[in-house]
């Protein structure tokens, strides 16, 4: 991932400079060929860590990107690493399923703090992060003048995202052992 | 080791396509080690300890200029 990120940010930076245009165009496109092929490899593992390590490497380099140039888009960023930093946590916390239970019993069985219909699985930090930055990916998309290869990325981001949600719920079922779920007082 | 110094767009733009050939020509490992004479930049250097630790971004072969450009010779050490 990091060899990707540097070839498309060096592109970009590449495209922008006068007599780099090409060289930069070059490797804007092989970086993101590169990206596009971890992004979906990493989704296709179901490792849930893979997946938001990816994400994790691909947003630092962003926010390199934009700090200093774009304020807006590299606090955006820094938000989204923050929650993946809380995101790695939860995984952390899911893997102790005695500990994880005791952390379900805190989040209120509403379907605002949960991520199922059956109420069974808290929206966590995970969850969190992955949704924040699939609606981060999704509002960059709307971007006017989004190159064609960016657009096809964000796409692969966010069904990478929804891919980690998915791997992750599994270990939450694991942890949580839903047989035996919490159905709360008058339910 | 890779020597940690400088580096113009030009040459790193050079390297980029100069990986991509070697990686046609089926020379992974020599593409990887090349891409990493680009200097890597202080947010991804700091990925990497976060997810790999010091010692390994420390004998990773990454050119580490502006890592010690940001944070200082001795931030790698510590």
């Amino acid at each position: 991932m990091i060899e990707a990120v540097v070839d498309i940010n060096k592109g970009r930076r590449g495209f922008a400079s006068i007599g780099m245009e090409a060289q930069g165009h070059l490797e804007f496109i092989k970086g993101h060929a590169k990206a596009l092929r971890l992004f979906q490899d990493a989704a296709a593992s179901n490792d849930p860590e893979l997946m938001l390590t990816a994400e994790y490497f691909y947003t630092k380099a962003e926010l390199d990107e934009s700090q200093g140039k774009e304020p807006i888009a590299a606090r955006s960023a820094e938000t989204a690493i923050r929650k993946f930093d809380d995101a790695l946590l939860a995984l952390e916390a899911v893997r102790d399923p005695a500990f994880y239970r005791c952390a379900d019993m805190t989040f209120p069985h509403d379907t605002k703090y949960r991520c199922d219909k059956a109420l069974k699985y808290p929206k966590d930090a995970f969850h969190i992060a992955m949704l924040s930055d699939a609606a981060r990916i999704r509002n960059g998309l709307s971007r006017m003048g989004l190159m064609e290869e960016d657009k096809i990325l964000g796409q692969a981001r966010r069904a990478m995202l929804t891919a980690a949600r998915n791997a992750y719920a599994v270990l939450q079922e694991k942890a949580l052992n839903t047989s035996n779920s919490y159905t709360g007082k008058g339910s | 080791m890779t020597e940690n110094r400088p580096m113009t767009l030009q040459e790193e733009l050079e390297i980029g396509i100069k990986c991509s050939e070697l990686r046609e020509a089926g020379k992974i490992e020599e593409a990887r080690e090349l891409s990493k004479t680009r200097p890597l930049s202080p947010g991804l250097a700091e990925a990497y300890v976060k997810f790999l630790g010091k010692e390994a971004l420390r004998t990773s072969g990454f050119n580490l200029y502006e890592v010690e450009k940001a944070y200082g010779k001795d931030w790698i050490n510590t």
